[in-house]
């Protein structure tokens, strides 16, 4: 079933248009990244999937039930979780409590501490810090923690939000590598980049510019395009 | 990233270290003074009355701290459920004969139940609302205390029928039974704190003062949890007004539900740590020390009316030298000498 389907999105603020007419889905096992430049509408679209603003027109479905109306916390629990831009992290909570406060409403057959190993499996970085207050992490760490947290919701759908912003370039490979790893694992990953090296390792995905779809298809369609080569050079 | 080797070992979660053992000790030998303190040689009514003045001031310090220091939502006006808990109190009694010891929790259940509707109201919208609410709706109870002066006494107050010690109706003419009971309220109200630092409310009302976006991105309802805390707030704050009514036997409208009441409240946490479980006790208890120490110093002196500039001067310092509290100073010190970052304010 599809875990995601995006249908004739429209998402406005006032008079101005954000996005304007996008359709897309997600199925298991996916990696589908987003690409863009600043401003093409692409945190529009998450925000509107997990609920933090109210698409104006379109359809929001996921393994065919409406996530139309929902809270951002009921999108949570449904096992959409979404890693907002800029490393949301709790600043004056340990990191482990920032792991728990994803697991405090959830009816989950694992326990808090099977799930937190399960993380700290993907970030041992994590684990050494645990008692730690995350505003004293450094930036990478503080990532992983923001993913960590979500992966704690046990999700389907893992939505990132430009995870590599102001990480180097290092940084962003190993990252990467990370989201690799935790697709393998199950979950499908819905990615919005601006960096658009994180192609290499997707299956499909879409351009956006002004909010309007400008290209989408496979992973090949993608890398061989003039658009994305253009962005890419940053043009 | 992962990749790093990291070199400290795991600290092992949930053991108190040897620092906690030390501050309990420390905590256990206060409460056992200040339990005790009738006993000793030196102890009179004046002394034990600004005990008593203390802890009521640490509990209304403590019941704030729950709503603006845990859960990061900014009360201008927490006079409002100050006076529901003693007027309430007050009136159940003068009027129906219900004794404080079950009119204190009907009052502090009305005042849980104000809050829910200022908070249904504001917590739904972003911003200064909630702040904004609190003050015009603790203006609002002034005037209402003040106008229907058939039931509240109006401008002159609100006293209590008094029957000399009666321990059945919460009257005592020593001060020695309101000590005790003031104590195991501040007690009672850290346990509260303690446990919202620690337990599954307290976290996720931790990560709404933290980043409510992302709190909500990570299934905490934040509306309702918003709703839960102030009305636990509320109703610690109305228990501590019914103290404040059964010591003085008496309130008014100013004193309930003025602006300066709602400020004082808040200056136990701001002064001694915002967000921590000891913060509101160290400020209220510096507080009274200073306000008494500077009242006495400039009588003895000649100087009436120093004292208020002068505890006004100490206070600015504080807040001046240590913005995020006493508490929060003494740890970004450590964590400097430590060689970290200091942070922004929270632990315990």
């Amino acid at each position: 079933m599809t875990l995601l389907a995006v249908e004739s999105l429209r998402v406005a603020y006032g008079d101005l248009t954000a996005v304007h007419d996008i359709s897309f889905s997600v199925e298991p096992g996916e990696i589908f990244v987003l690409l863009g430049a600043n401003g093409a509408g692409k945190t529009s679209v998450l925000r509107a999937i997990s609920g933090l603003l109210k698409p104006t027109r379109g359809t929001l479905n996921s393994e065919g039930v409406s996530l139309l109306g929902l809270r951002p916390d009921q999108v949570a629990h449904l096992g959409i979780a979404h890693v907002p831009e800029g490393r949301r992290i709790f600043p004056n909570l340990t990191a482990e409590e920032n792991l728990d406060v994803s697991f405090i409403r959830q009816r989950s057959k694992e326990t808090l501490a099977q799930l937190r190993d399960r993380v700290y499996g993907i970030f041992p970085r994590l684990a050494s810090r645990r008692r730690q207050t995350a505003n004293t992490m450094s930036g990478g760490e503080q990532q992983m923690l923001a993913i960590g947290r979500a992966l704690m919701n046990t999700p389907k759908l893992l939505m990132l939000d430009e995870p590599s912003l102001g990480l180097s370039p290092l940084m962003t490979e190993l990252m990467f590598e990370q989201l690799a790893r935790i697709r393998d694992q199950g979950a499908s990953i819905l990615l919005v980049e601006q960096n658009a090296s994180c192609i290499d390792m997707a299956t499909r995905g879409l351009l956006l510019a002004n909010g309007h779809t400008m290209l989408s298809g496979d992973h090949a369609k993608l890398r061989d395009s003039d658009f994305v080569r253009r962005a890419y050079l940053g043009v | 990233m992962a990749g790093t080797i990291d070199s400290g070992a795991p600290v092992p979660a949930g053991l108190p270290g040897r620092a906690e053992f030390r501050q309990l000790g420390y905590g256990v030998a206060l409460v056992a003074l200040v339990a005790c303190l009738p006993l000793l040689p030196f102890a009179n009514s004046y002394l034990i009355g600004i005990v008593v003045r203390a802890l009521i001031f640490i509990a209304l310090g403590q019941a704030w701290n729950v709503i603006a220091g845990i859960g990061g939502q900014l009360s201008l006006g927490h006079g409002v459920f100050f006076g529901l808990g003693a007027y309430g109190t007050g009136l159940l009694f003068n009027d129906f004969g219900i004794t404080p010891w079950v009119g204190a929790w009907l009052a502090a259940a009305l005042a849980g139940a104000v809050a829910v509707v200022i908070g249904a109201i504001t917590f739904r919208l972003r911003g200064i609302y909630f702040a904004l609410a609190t003050v015009v709706i603790s203006l609002a109870f002034e005037k209402l205390a003040r106008f229907y002066f058939a039931l509240t006494g109006g401008d002159t107050g609100l006293a209590v029928n008094f029957r000399g010690t009666a321990p059945a109706v919460m009257q005592w003419r020593e001060p020695e039974a309101f000590l005790w009971i003031s104590l195991a309220v501040v007690l009672a109200f850290y346990a509260v704190t303690r446990w919202l630092l620690r337990g599954n409310f307290g976290l996720a009302l931790q990560a709404v003062r933290d980043d409510e976006e992302a709190a909500t991105s990570a299934g905490v309802n934040v509306y309702r949890t918003k709703l839960l805390a102030l009305l636990l707030s509320a109703a610690m704050t109305a228990l501590a007004g019914t103290l404040h009514l059964q010591f003085y036997l008496s309130i008014d409208p100013g004193t309930a539900f003025g602006l300066s009441q709602a400020i004082q409240i808040q200056l136990p946490a701001l002064i001694g740590g915002l967000g921590t479980a000891g913060g509101p006790i160290i400020g209220g208890a510096i507080m009274i020390l200073l306000s008494e120490g500077t009242n006495v110093a400039s009588s003895r002196l000649g100087l009436d009316g120093v004292d208020v500039l002068a505890y006004g001067i100490v206070l600015l310092l504080i807040v001046l030298k240590a913005p995020v509290g006493i508490l929060g100073y003494i740890k970004s010190k450590r964590l400097q000498r430590s060689g970290r970052a200091a942070p922004a304010g929270g632990g315990d």
